[in-house]
């Protein structure tokens, strides 16, 4: 896992996997890109790969979402360990800086989702284990967790109150101030 | 219940992870588990009453903890006087000053005396009983009503309050209170000296202890519990460095092992010098002669506080038993009517130190590679200030 600088090394990296959708979409992904999840970069070391990477748990739309996820995330990783090796300038910390905050844009605008496709996501990024995406979707979620009733949270997960009235003041009894 | 479990040992009170493999709804456990980390510590408890499921994962410790090591910044807890704060006894805030759990005052005449560890001391003016108090939980442990054995019959010859030091025996958790007395009629030796287990059941009592042989001070942050060893400041140095300028050629500071309660080795002070500008100093700005001389817990050392000269330095124990120290701190401050407390609470991750400096009455964020201070949150209308170091998800009782 040397930075990414040689020729050979990035001849290497160039190699390419193909992800295979649920519903049979095949997608080429460079393996830089590929081994940001953790499940697949197993995959390649067991060298069980060839012929193809079929992903039975993700359908093409979400795994579409979850390669442009990657590709922009892959060079972010190959950036970062080029400068940290070489380079300390403040004119090159000021590049890193800049480009964050590209990373960041990035980020937001790719939470721009409904919630079904939020959900899907992280679903895929737990899958695939993912961490960066599933920290990303996992923390939009929770954020719009905030502020809500637990009524509103077991609509918003299709969850059934299996608690009876009683261990329920039972709770409110335990943590009395967080209901104030 | 309560007799069983007396003290609170969260290390020990492994709930069975909630049952691992089932979904809720259209996500797996292991997303909701990663969604709800991200959640503040009161909308957690609140939603204990989603369902079952969510209960025993919400109340399970080891979701404690890594919640705990997710929150961006450590907690301050702050209570008031008596009558003051409105309904509110305890806030526990982060440094921005946002309040994250507030404890009800129940009684008008309660004081917060003082807080440690992740309890909360509080006073009864009217009726003079002493009582510790968790905030995450609301469990209440009362200290025994009279005196150790040894003890009884001196009530009546008690001068000032006495002294309470609440610390946890290190292997096992369990909370114990050391207290201290002035008494009339002992000639010779009138400090005295009794400790007790906290429980939340009744049958607590005063266990008297030998005297030290020595005074120990009873100013302001010269006592401190630091991994169950009480440390407290000999009467004798503390007057001599704060009143005459001078080192005293004693041990500045006794221990006393909260789990054996027995008294411990005994520490050479610091070199402290005494710039010599500071006498003029404050002869200048017609004030009393009077400095710092203080103990603090930095990082989970021992630390010597001296000051306000026009630098307070900050000393750290590094060996207690070749009592070696290290000047690690030195602030400056550029004007020192500093006579109130300027009390360090915690060393960041980044270096700054958390200071509370009651002259301002502020808790102060303290950059030493700068040497300046940046307020953080007001603190004037508490009777006491300290770091929280308990887990606002923890149900123990």
């Amino acid at each position: 896992m040397a930075s990414a600088g040689s020729g050979d090394e990035k001849a290497a990296a160039a190699a390419m996997i193909t992800l295979i959708s649920s519903d049979n979409e095949k997608f080429e992904v460079t393996e830089a890109t590929a081994t940001l999840s953790q499940t697949i970069r197993h995959m390649i070391e067991d060298g069980c790969t060839d012929g193809g990477v079929p992903l039975p748990n993700v359908t093409s739309k979400i795994l579409a979402r979850v390669i442009e996820y990657c590709k922009k995330h892959a060079t972010a990783a190959a950036g970062e360990e080029g400068s940290s090796s070489s380079f300390s300038d403040a004119a090159f910390l000021e590049v890193d800086r800049a480009f964050l905050e590209e990373l960041e844009e990035f980020d937001d605008a790719f939470l721009e989702v409904d919630r079904a496709t939020l959900f899907d996501l992280i679903l895929a990024a737990n899958y695939l284990d993912i961490k960066g995406l599933l920290n990303l979707t996992c923390q939009k979620v929770a954020d719009s967790v905030k502020g809500k009733t637990p009524e509103q949270i077991r609509e918003m997960y299709n969850i059934v109150n299996d608690l009876t009235p009683e261990e329920e003041a039972e709770i409110r009894r335990e943590t009395q101030w967080a209901f104030e | 219940m309560a007799s069983s479990k007396p003290w609170a040992v969260p290390e020990t009170r492994i709930v069975q992870a909630a049952a691992a493999a089932s979904g809720i709804g259209v996500l797996p456990l292991d997303a909701v588990y990663e969604i709800l980390l991200r959640l503040p510590a009161k909308l957690l408890c609140r939603l204990r009453i989603v369902c079952r499921l969510w209960r025993s994962l919400l109340s399970d410790m080891q979701f404690a903890a890594a919640h705990a090591a997710r929150q961006p910044g450590p907690l301050v807890m702050a209570g008031y006087d008596q009558n003051a704060g409105g309904g509110t006894l305890v806030n526990i805030m982060d440094l921005s000053g946002q309040i994250v759990k507030q404890v009800r005052r129940i009684d008008g005449s309660d004081k917060v005396m003082s807080m440690d560890l992740d309890l909360v001391c509080v006073k009864n003016i009217d009726s003079g009983i002493y009582r510790f108090l968790n905030p995450a939980t609301g469990a209440v442990y009362h200290l025994p009503t009279f005196f150790a054995d040894e003890h009884m019959g001196l009530s009546f010859n008690l001068i000032g309050e006495p002294k309470y030091i609440l610390g946890q025996v290190h292997n096992t958790g369990e909370y114990k209170v050391l207290r201290i007395f002035f008494h009339l009629s002992c000639a010779l030796h009138c400090q005295l000296f009794e400790v007790c287990t906290l429980n939340s059941g009744s049958h607590s009592r005063w266990r008297r202890k030998e005297s030290p042989g020595e005074f120990v001070a009873f100013c302001k942050f010269t006592r401190l519990v630091i991994d169950g060893i009480v440390y407290l400041l000999c009467s004798d140095s503390h007057r001599s460095v704060t009143f005459h300028d001078q080192v005293f050629e004693k041990d500045m500071i006794i221990t006393f092992n909260l789990e054996t309660e027995a008294w411990g080795t005994r520490i050479r002070g610091p070199p402290i010098s005494f710039p010599n500008d500071a006498a003029q100093m404050f002869h200048n700005f017609g004030l009393p002669k009077t400095k710092q001389l203080s103990l603090a817990n930095l990082h989970g050392s021992l630390a010597v506080v001296h000051g306000p000269a026009p630098y307070m330095d900050f000393w750290i124990l590094m060996d207690i038993d070749k009592g070696q120290w290290v000047k690690q701190y030195s602030m400056q401050f550029e004007q020192y009517g500093h006579l109130k407390y300027v009390h360090p609470l915690l060393v960041l991750g980044d270096g700054r130190i958390v200071v509370h400096q009651e002259d301002t009455g502020f808790l102060q964020i303290y950059d030493p590679r700068t040497n300046t201070f940046t307020n953080s949150v007001e603190l004037n209308h508490y009777s006491a200030v300290n770091m929280y170091t308990g887990n606002l998800l923890s149900l123990d009782k």
